[in-house]
């Protein structure tokens, strides 16, 4: 079970990844949130969402999903990922836990005003 | 101020290129609230030095929907009255994220500087290698510089450099609510721009019945009458000059300003397909849509939708506010993009559509009366709500806001609280 | 989260050494949050470097985390090993995990062999393997190690039972992350303090469960050498990683145990001519100028989806916001006001190598843009962020220390 993200509903707003900054901080800031809306290519319109799970990023862009292995260099669809098995995790943006403390699910879904969050 | 703040303010002197910081104090906060309330009041202490003063409102970057307002209060060099603009997009929240509630910008510098606020630290930098160019290429080059491209930036561009009455201060590369000639005053300061980023903390004083009372409200919103549309084409319909079919062809995706709900800026694709859903090739395939007032007079003047965007980004380039274009260019029967292209440069006239209050014209009226309308702004302002998003989601009541403020700071805001600083702000 | 408070601190506070040096990852800051939230202030760092001058003289303890065995062992050299067996020989205490436990293991691999001091055999490594299971790893999961090769059976969580009549805070049990640790087996020259236990549902096996189960179970997770006067403890397990709080009272418990100093406390940086408040405001303003500088252009990459591979570690950028953090949280208190024991001139050379970073972060950032390849800049940024990193916490707990001693006082 996990997030999915449909990236064409999405309308960058970023309540997402402020109420995961939330859930993580008990106070608002974004530098912990493991979702995130990219905003780099402002001048042309293009963003995905990322999210950060446990040995994934999964990145959800316009045009498909892609889904990167953690602490490789490769794509983890492609079976070519060479992985670090002895690596250590980043404690700065933790994986997606899926809220789990929180009776009612996920808090980023629930700030989605566009619905483009849902379990899978 | 403990709660939902950055608790500083910096006091910026641009003659002398230094920056002291100040402490919000919290009976401030209890007295003016937030946003319009504290910046009139901050306007007030420096008016001897015709200050621009900068601020979010008491609930922007929270979780409460809309809260993206960013505003600049300064006397309107077109008007002479204390007015404020509006900054949304990203703006606001990176503002209040960067360190300081409030920006006192006061005196102007010899030589052409930008401000860079970042992290609770504001610096007064060099401007000279950004003094002349556009707004695009100069919000392009900070970012280069800084290595960043999340910083916000207000800029001016040719239009404020020379002092234009029209000019607009913009944000990052697009049109802002700055109808008041703010890009005027940056202009005659020599500050070309103010580029905003940070990353702190707001503590919340009750987080948990906060985040819940942000998700009642939203809720109620999500089933309210703009649930599942967007773009600047609803908003024209809801005004009443419905121009949907007429953009429809050029769409390529409605954008939201920060945990705004409803999406009210449209981006358009110029020079590349509108239906392409991976990265576009070009660097610059169009424009967003920021303010439905510039395109309805593009409109009026019978362009194309294509035409009257392509219009819009040279306005923005040029730091301009279209809306006064689209008028001139009305009275003066040119109608043709060449030749108000040509005009840009040292455009001229009085103007019909100038606000005549202390809030921007930028938020339509809708069917609001004026009194209304003016409340509900305030009200905005304070809070820092969305100013468009506050007029189209009215069961976002003062009471609800009233309700989060003081979940957030626990400084027990009341109906008569608000009453007074709005009569104060209005004055 | 779990956390640890200081309410249990004495005024015991050893001094202790964390190697940050040639081949160590980030983890080493994870001994760093938890000494300072147990209450321990006098804290240093070692990098290969000062190891070879005469760090290790004024300290009681020494803090491997993991990182890269092999480039530690490379950096420090035969020189390294005998002042490293010289420290533990005269009443030092070695604390290692993960590649800070390898390191002192026996191995005939150059470099590797001059750390010999515990003659206990890997139960992780190739010549272990039969034939298809080593083939088995060949695409995954191992670090070269000569001409053989480190596998790893499983990562994350992990359940290791302590033996010995040791205990965890009265328990037998105690859940510990592993991220590539070694599994030992039983040997003459090794006390088992702790021995892998089994699997929690967290674990991830990187290989089928019965192996798994065969390279791990029943072996020694942790364990201990008496060495001269003093003691080497090894941990297979990160038990410094700050969420696994019985993991690092263990640990902490390790430390007090280490009575007595070999050598009369160094407190001569806390005590000499403290530097004038306002001097130094001015300064650490500065400093945190460079660091929001940096930040803001780490930031900057957070569209970058990619990883660098240096060596035979993958660095993520997320990776540079963890050093860069580490220091950006710790400002509040330093300019809390009151005396820093502090050079100037160190501040000075703190803020030029701030300015270094933040120029690489930026090239690196534009490289990225324009589709160029960044591993080059990565491969500098790192020992950088690692040096400036350690500088700076050298700072900060010179004052922590000072105003600790003033409140005994």
């Amino acid at each position: 079970m996990g997030i999915k993200v449909d990236p064409k509903k999405c309308v960058s707003c970023m309540a997402c990844e402020l109420a995961c900054g939330y859930h993580r901080d008990d106070g608002f800031a974004l530098l912990s949130s493991c979702i995130m809306v990219t905003r780099g290519r402002e001048k042309k319109d293009y963003s995905a969402v990322v999210l950060k799970e446990e040995e994934n990023l999964v990145i959800a862009r316009p045009e498909g999903l892609e889904i990167r292995k953690l602490g490789s260099t490769g794509e983890a669809s492609s079976g070519r990922e060479k992985e670090d098995a002895s690596a250590k995790p980043l404690l700065l943006r933790e994986p997606c836990d899926l809220c789990g403390d929180r009776e009612e699910g996920p808090l980023c879904l629930q700030f989605c005003p566009v619905n483009a969050i849902s379990m899978n | 101020m403990e709660y939902l703040s950055s608790n500083k303010i910096a006091i910026i002197d641009l003659g002398a290129s230094k920056t002291i910081q100040k402490e919000l104090d919290e009976d401030l906060v209890k007295e003016k609230i937030g946003g319009a309330g504290i910046t009139t009041a901050l306007y007030e202490e420096y008016r001897d030095e015709d200050p621009i003063v900068l601020g979010t409102g008491l609930l922007t970057g929270t979780l409460a929907p809309a809260s993206a307002l960013g505003m600049v209060t300064a006397k309107s060099p077109v008007t002479g009255k204390i007015c404020h603009a509006p900054f949304t997009l990203y703006g606001g929240v990176e503002l209040k994220y960067c360190g300081f509630d409030y920006v006192v910008i006061k005196g102007s510098s010899p030589k052409p500087v930008y401000l860079w606020i970042h992290d609770g630290i504001a610096d007064v930098n060099d401007g000279k290698e950004i003094w002349g160019k556009d707004v695009w290429i100069s919000t392009d080059m900070i970012r280069e510089v800084m290595g960043d491209p999340l910083i916000q930036i207000l800029a001016i561009g040719k239009a404020g450099e020379s002092e234009s009455d029209f000019a607009q201060v913009c944000i990052n590369y697009w049109a802002s609510g700055d109808r008041w000639g703010f890009g005027k005053l940056f202009g005659q300061k020599k500050l070309k721009l103010v580029a905003m980023r940070g990353m702190s903390l707001l503590e919340i004083a009750d987080p948990e019945g906060f985040v819940r009372k942000c998700k009642e409200f939203l809720s109620t919103i999500k089933s309210g009458p703009y649930a599942g549309k967007g773009g600047i084409g609803e908003l024209s319909a809801a005004m009443g000059e419905d121009i949907r079919q007429w953009l429809e062809p050029i769409i390529h995706r409605h954008l939201s300003c920060f945990n705004t709900p409803f999406p009210t800026n449209t981006f358009v694709f110029l020079d590349e397909d509108p239906k392409l859903l991976k990265e576009t090739e070009k660097k610059e395939p169009g424009f967003l849509i920021t303010d439905v007032h510039g395109l309805l007079g593009y409109k009026k003047l019978g362009l194309s939708a294509a035409e009257a965007c392509d219009l819009l980004r040279d306005c923005a380039k040029y730091g301009i506010d279209a809306v006064a274009v689209a008028e001139l260019s009305q009275k003066a029967g040119k109608k043709k993009p060449d030749e108000i292209k040509k005009s840009l440069s040292g455009l001229k006239g009085s103007l019909e559509s100038v606000g005549k209050g202390k809030f921007s014209p930028w938020a339509p009226s809708f069917t609001l009366s004026s009194d209304e309308w003016e409340r509900r702004q305030a009200v905005a302002y304070l809070f820092g709500i969305h100013p468009i998003y506050a007029l189209m989601s009215p069961e976002f009541s003062e009471e609800k806001l009233i309700e989060l403020a003081n979940l957030g700071t626990g400084l027990g805001f009341t109906s008569e609280t608000l009453d007074k600083v709005i009569i104060d702000i209005l004055k | 989260m779990p956390s640890i408070s200081n309410r249990n601190q004495s005024s015991f506070d050893p001094p202790i050494g964390i190697y940050t040096g040639s081949g160590a990852s980030h983890s080493w800051l994870w001994f760093v949050e938890i000494l300072e939230r147990m209450g321990f202030y006098n804290i240093h760092f070692v990098d290969d470097r000062g190891l070879l001058a005469s760090a290790l003289d004024s300290l009681d303890v020494l803090l491997m985390s993991g990182g890269d065995t092999f480039a530690i062992a490379k950096g420090l050299g035969t020189e390294g090993s005998l002042k490293l067996r010289h420290f533990i020989e005269e009443g030092g205490l070695y604390i290692g995990t993960c590649a800070g436990a390898y390191l002192p293991l026996r191995s005939s691999m150059e470099f590797l062999n001059q750390f010999n001091f515990i003659q206990a055999k890997i139960a992780n490594i190739s010549r272990r393997l039969s034939e298809p299971e080593r083939h088995s790893f060949q695409q995954v999961a191992c670090s070269s190690y000569g001409c053989e090769f480190i596998f790893h059976v499983a990562r994350e969580e992990v359940v290791v039972e302590m033996a010995n009549g040791y205990h965890a805070n009265g328990k037998k049990e105690m859940i510990a992350p592993l991220y590539g640790g070694p599994s030992i087996y039983p040997s003459e020259d090794i006390e088992s303090i702790a021995i892998y236990k089994g699997f929690t549902k967290k674990t991830k096996f990187l290989v089928e469960k019965a192996l798994a189960q065969k390279t791990l179970i029943g072996n020694i997770a942790v364990g201990k050498k008496e060495m001269g006067k003093g003691h080497l403890y090894i941990f297979g397990p990160h038990f410094e990683h700050p969420h696994f709080l019985p993991c690092n009272l263990f640990l902490i418990e390790v430390i007090r145990k280490k009575h007595g100093r070999r050598h009369s406390p160094n407190q001569k940086d806390v005590y000499e001519d403290p530097v004038k408040e306002e001097v130094v405001r001015n300064y650490i303003r500065d400093l945190k100028r460079e660091v929001s500088h940096s930040r803001i252009a780490a930031s900057g990459m957070t569209d970058f989806m990619g990883s660098w591979q240096i060596g035979n570690k993958y660095y993520d950028p997320e990776k540079i916001q963890v050093f860069i953090e580490t220091l950006w949280k710790r400002f509040t208190y330093l300019e809390s006001g009151g005396e820093v024991a502090v050079d100037l001139q160190d501040l000075d050379e703190m803020i030029g190598q701030m300015q270094g970073i933040t120029d690489v972060l930026r090239k690196m950032k534009k490289g990225i843009d324009r589709g160029e390849a960044t591993d080059g800049l990565a491969e500098g940024l790192f020992p950088s962020l690692k040096k400036v990193t350690s500088h700076f916490l050298t700072v900060y707990f010179n004052k922590k220390r000072l105003e600790s001693i003033m409140s005994q006082a």
